[in-house]
């Protein structure tokens, strides 16, 4: 009897264990189907927040990390854009707190200047630079808030994202958008 | 102004951004391939015993047990 049931219990775990292989490889192709789709928004909220290349690559890399781990507990109630929203900004901010809290107490050298000197910015029609340099000038929140809000999400998704009250978002985009007027006044029509 | 006239500039901005540093599907699917396995929890745990387990050793020696 024993003999009967021990190789078909192997049977039935090696099985499961492939149907599970299958199932990942398939859960894979397609979450990088869903990246290489959405990746414009990665890359966008990428370099909002950060001006060297190799930076907004590092960022790029690790947001996309973040959502391979949540991506089988993603449940599609929501937006496919909200939930990466959420998970990039939150990945993006959790940089920005720990770069904040590093020591600056590296000392200044021409290598470093030589860096910041090549930038490797990105090439941009005048307009669009216009407007890269006005939002570059927000905080940290506020980028988050007017990408969202050009991104056409709802007042209410906004403050879903960021954790923020309805009334809080409404009155950051008024502010926000005087702000931008002072900064875009002469280049806009 | 208003904003949304900056909707058609962000759109273009992204669609620039995006041309400049895009990935293709092999790159982001090597990515995924070869994400760093996690680490175990015992693994995180190690430490945390071992100072346990010396603070007790200390403890029994002093104490005379």
């Amino acid at each position: 009897m024993c003999d009967f049931i021990v190789p078909s219990a192997t049977n039935t775990f090696i099985i499961h264990q492939s149907s599970l292989a299958v199932e990942k490889v398939s859960l894979q192709k397609e979450f990088v189907q869903l990246i290489a789709i959405q990746q414009k928004l990665i890359h966008s909220l990428c370099s909002l927040y950060f001006s060297q290349s190799e930076d907004r690559k590092d960022m790029f890399q690790e947001i996309v990390l973040q959502l391979w781990k949540a991506y089988p507990s993603f449940n599609h109630q929501s937006k496919v854009s909200t939930w990466m929203y959420r998970i990039a900004l939150n990945t993006v901010f959790a940089k920005l707190r720990r770069e904040k809290s590093r020591p600056k107490n590296e000392p200044y050298s021409e290598y470093a200047y030589q860096i910041s000197a090549s930038d490797n910015s990105l090439e941009l029609t005048q307009a669009t630079e216009e407007l890269y340099r006005a939002i570059e000038q927000l905080s940290d929140v506020d980028k988050a808030i007017i990408m969202l809000y050009l991104e056409e999400h709802s007042y209410e998704e906004i403050a879903g994202i960021l954790n923020l009250s309805r009334t809080n978002v409404s009155t950051r985009i008024n502010r926000i958008k005087s702000k931008l007027e002072k900064l875009l006044k002469n280049q806009l029509p | 102004m208003n904003l949304d006239e900056l909707k058609p500039l962000w759109e273009s901005y992204k669609t620039q951004v995006n041309d400049q540093s895009e990935w293709s599907s092999d790159d982001i699917s090597r990515l995924v391939r070869n994400r760093p396995t996690p680490i175990p929890w015992y693994q995180k745990a190690q430490r945390p015993f071992l100072h346990f387990c010396v603070s007790c050793l200390l403890i029994s020696i002093t104490s005379g047990c």
